[in-house]
């Protein structure tokens, strides 16, 4: 259960438990799915995304100066093993909303940015996976595309 | 009380289809059995039953209505010959039933009708249900 770049384009995101996907006639088990940085054809959804997380984690770094804290992003960026998990963890204690922030990388990630073996990762699809996973993808997909020069910096 | 089945989501190659509501049927491809009898002489006689393996396959059935999206993905369907896979999920408050057709193809030359309330009657000939 993992996440690796495969380039600066592409990232392959493991899952917790296949679904199914049609191939050729036949069923089959898949539990890789390879996503690829957003194109101008997502900048609606990326935008959304962009600006939610970039509030939610200022809010959050803001609200925890020189007190203790469960996320801290600093720590956590500086010994640059920060998961998508730890972005929505920061996210669920901001004050965005986080259904809304699900619903905007949800739409994203069926836009044709995921491949599942060669085919395109669709809603149907989608909708195997549990609340859990979907939201550890979001959370992968942005710190590997959507927050990327955030984090960076 | 029982409840009927009337809402079920069509499948096809990983699409969720819009079908005509009470449209979609299919046979479950356990096949055909015969029974016969045998004279064991003293006007008794015993059953010989066999499965007609002839018949194990299933098919599923349902209409589309003529958009022109429909009409391209039936068409892919007909050209993928028997590389199609077909899942229906029909669910109500008692449960739900789940089928996977597999090797599934459209052997019929299948109609397209032109029209209002015209529909495109697909019917797949699949591998047995699971």
């Amino acid at each position: 259960m993992s996440s690796s770049r495969d380039s600066d384009l592409t990232f392959t995101f493991e899952l917790d438990k296949p679904i199914e996907i049609h191939k050729g006639g036949e069923v089959a088990l898949i539990s890789k799915i390879v996503f690829e940085s957003p194109t101008s054809r997502d900048l609606k959804e990326v935008s959304q995304l962009k600006q939610a997380f970039s509030r939610g984690m200022l809010e959050i770094q803001e609200r925890t100066v020189g007190k203790e804290s469960d996320v801290d992003l600093d720590k956590v960026k500086a010994a640059g093993d920060i998961t998508g998990e730890d972005i929505m963890s920061a996210m669920a204690i901001s004050s965005e909303p986080l259904d809304e922030l699900l619903e905007v990388g949800r739409k994203l990630l069926v836009s044709g940015v995921g491949k599942v073996d060669d085919i395109k990762f669709n809603s149907t699809m989608m909708q195997q996976l549990s609340c859990d996973t979907l939201e550890r993808m979001v959370g992968e997909y942005c710190r590997f595309f959507v927050m990327k020069r955030f984090l960076e910096n | 009380m029982a409840l009927q089945i009337t809402d079920a989501t069509v499948i096809v190659n990983n699409e969720t289809v819009g079908v005509i509501p009470n449209s979609v049927m299919y046979t479950e491809g356990l096949g055909e059995q015969k029974q016969r009898a045998v004279s064991i002489g003293g006007g008794k006689t015993e059953q010989v039953f066999s499965n007609d393996l002839e018949t194990n396959f299933s098919l599923i059935s349902f209409d589309l209505p003529s958009t022109v999206e429909n009409i391209k993905l039936a068409r892919t369907w007909k050209v993928n010959g028997n590389a199609n896979v077909v899942q229906v999920t029909a669910a109500n408050a008692d449960g739900n039933v789940i089928r996977t057709f597999t090797g599934a193809a459209l052997t019929a030359n299948y109609e397209v009708g032109i029209g209002v309330d015209a529909n495109i009657p697909i019917e797949f000939n699949t591998n047995s249900a699971t």
